[in-house]
This record gives C-alpha cells, sequence and structure tokens, in this order.
C-alpha cells in the first residue's frame, strides 16, 4: 500500500468501525465487569476493532450517561492500583441484544449479496 | 493510584485536560482524569514512551471536547432548561442536520407566534387596523391599510388567540428541540470522534 492509499484505507476503515465498536464493546462487557485499558486492548486483540488510544473513554462515558452500564472503581488484589470498572446494567443488556439482532439481521442479507457476483 | 508519578509530559497533558474540562463538576471531572491517568500510567510503566502514548490521545483540548459534547448533551437534555436546550442545538446546527432543520422549524414556530402577538397588541390602540383578514387576496393576519376592503374574522379574540399561541409556539418548540437532542443523542454513532482508527 502506497503513503497515499493509506490514509484513505484509515479512512474508510474509521467509517466501517462507526456501527460495530460499540456492539463489539457491550458484547465484551457482557462477560464480566472489565475496566478500560482492558477492553482497548480486547477490542484490538480480539474483535479486530482498532481504536486509537484515546477513544474507549469517551465511549464509555457516554454510554455510562445513557445508562447502558455503571462503573466502581475497586482496589486490585495487589491493592495498590484501583481501577475502574464497567458492567453491564440490565438496559445495556437488552441495548446488546438489540443492536446484535439488527447485526446478524444486516449479516444474514448483506453478506450473500456482496458474495452474489463469486458466487456465480 | 500508583504511587509512580507520571512523567513531566503526561503529567502537563493531564493538567491541560483538567482545565479544559472546567465546565464538569469536579468529582466527575476529576474521575475521568484520574481514570486516564491510570491508562497512561499502565502504558508508560509497560515501557511505551510518553509521547507516544499521549499522541493516541491527541491534544488534551480536542480530547476534552468529546466528553464536554456529551456532558452538553445529558445537561440540556437532564435539566429541560430551554436557555440549554437552544444553546445545545444551536452549537450543533452547523455541523448537524437535524440540529439545523430544528432550529429552523423553532424559528419558524416563533415568528408565526410573534406576529400574531405583535397583531393582538397593535390592535389596543388601533382596533380597527389589525386583525385576522378575509379578503380578495385569501387570509392574513397583521395590519391592513384599508379596512373597507376585507373582513375582520376575530374581533377581540385575537387576545385569547394570541396567548394561546404564544403558549403552543413556546410547548411545540420546546417537543422539537428536545426531540431533536434525544435524536442526536441516540444516533450518534460509537466512534465519531476523530482518529477513531489507529
Amino acid at each position: 500500500m502506497t503513503d497515499n492509499e493509506r490514509p484513505e484505507a484509515d479512512s474508510r476503515r474509521a467509517q466501517l468501525l462507526k456501527g460495530v465498536a460499540e456492539l463489539a464493546l457491550l458484547s465484551l462487557l457482557d462477560e464480566g465487569p472489565q475496566y478500560g485499558l482492558e477492553l482497548l486492548d480486547r477490542l484490538r486483540a480480539d474483535a479486530g476493532v482498532d481504536l486509537a488510544e484515546g477513544t474507549i473513554y469517551p465511549l464509555l462515558h457516554r454510554l455510562q450517561k445513557a445508562g447502558l452500564m455503571a462503573s466502581e472503581w475497586r482496589i486490585e488484589q495487589d491493592g495498590a492500583r484501583p481501577r475502574k470498572y464497567y458492567a453491564l446494567t440490565d438496559l445495556g443488556r437488552a441495548e446488546l441484544a438489540s443492536q446484535l439482532a439488527e447485526w446478524r439481521r444486516l449479516n444474514a442479507s448483506l453478506n450473500p449479496f456482496l458474495d452474489r457476483r463469486t458466487l456465480r | 493510584m500508583s504511587p509512580a508519578s507520571p512523567s513531566p509530559e503526561i503529567a502537563h497533558w493531564l493538567r491541560r485536560l483538567s482545565w479544559s474540562l472546567a465546565a464538569i463538576p469536579t468529582p466527575e471531572r476529576e474521575d475521568i482524569v484520574a481514570e486516564i491517568a491510570d491508562h497512561l500510567r499502565e502504558r508508560t510503566q509497560s515501557g511505551q514512551a510518553p509521547a507516544d502514548v499521549l499522541a493516541g490521545f491527541g491534544a488534551p483540548e480536542a480530547y476534552a471536547r468529546r466528553f464536554l459534547d456529551d456532558f452538553e448533551l445529558s445537561g440540556a437534555l437532564g435539566s429541560q432548561r430551554s436557555g440549554d436546550l437552544a444553546a445545545a442545538i444551536l452549537r450543533r446546527a452547523h455541523h448537524s442536520l437535524l440540529a439545523l432543520a430544528a432550529v429552523a422549524a423553532a424559528c419558524l414556530l416563533a415568528a408565526g407566534a410573534f406576529v400574531v402577538v405583535l397583531t393582538a397588541t397593535y390592535k389596543v390602540f388601533d382596533p380597527t387596523h389589525a386583525g385576522l383578514w378575509s379578503g380578495r387576496a385569501g387570509f392574513f393576519i397583521g395590519i391592513i391599510d384599508d379596512p373597507a376592503t376585507a373582513r375582520e374574522l376575530l374581533g377581540f379574540w385575537i387576545f385569547p388567540l394570541a396567548a394561546l399561541s404564544l403558549v403552543l409556539a413556546w410547548l411545540a418548540v420546546r417537543l422539537i428541540l428536545v426531540g431533536a437532542l434525544r435524536r442526536i443523542a441516540r444516533d450518534r454513532p460509537a466512534t465519531t470522534l476523530e482518529g477513531a482508527a489507529r
């Protein structure tokens, strides 16, 4: 990929990420409470959602304001580092179910459509 | 937090972030800054250079703007005060079509109510030339030069109508502003933030 193509690819990737970052985050939190850095690293490593370093906190802040998650500071086992853990609320779980259903519905119709030319 | 002190570069960045978040109440602001400080500390302790870690957050003022936008939106929707609602929607009118449409609709409603109230006020001083008129050109509300060319329909009912239109316009404008802000808050994609992807 040339230097000229790279920003264009990044921008395209950012556009595609817009719709899925929130869904992936809610899905991660459905496993149990986690802190911001852990969520960011898992979004990158496990979900392939390559968010910029600082993007996670405004997103968590917004979702908490919307009532989809709650947070609390917890002392780690080593006792040296309190961390802010986030957990899904009932509203967050309902939102996850709704976004997941929509994502699956969209995938079910879009994937065959996008693959139609290779299937011919 | 960890007893290790942050590097001067990170400490300076955090101070600027805290200043930029001044509009957010202290406990919430301190909470945001403490969480990010912890993140930066953990990254640098794992061997990353402070400058590299900070590059992923951008300028503190721009980064703070992301929290302030949310704070302003949720604050306006929470307080439901007309001034807060109007300020929040006006600040978004230059980059949101929905906010612009809400401002336009609110202005139209306010202008309509203003015309009725102005006509009613004028009628106090000049009852023969002000009112709701039906003439050859159709209906219009306002002041007429020659009352013989049209028929006035409301008489003194224009006064309760003016009061009613003022109340209805105010309620409708609030409904539009609240509806538009809720829609903007709900539909905002997760990463409308610049630099969503690394």
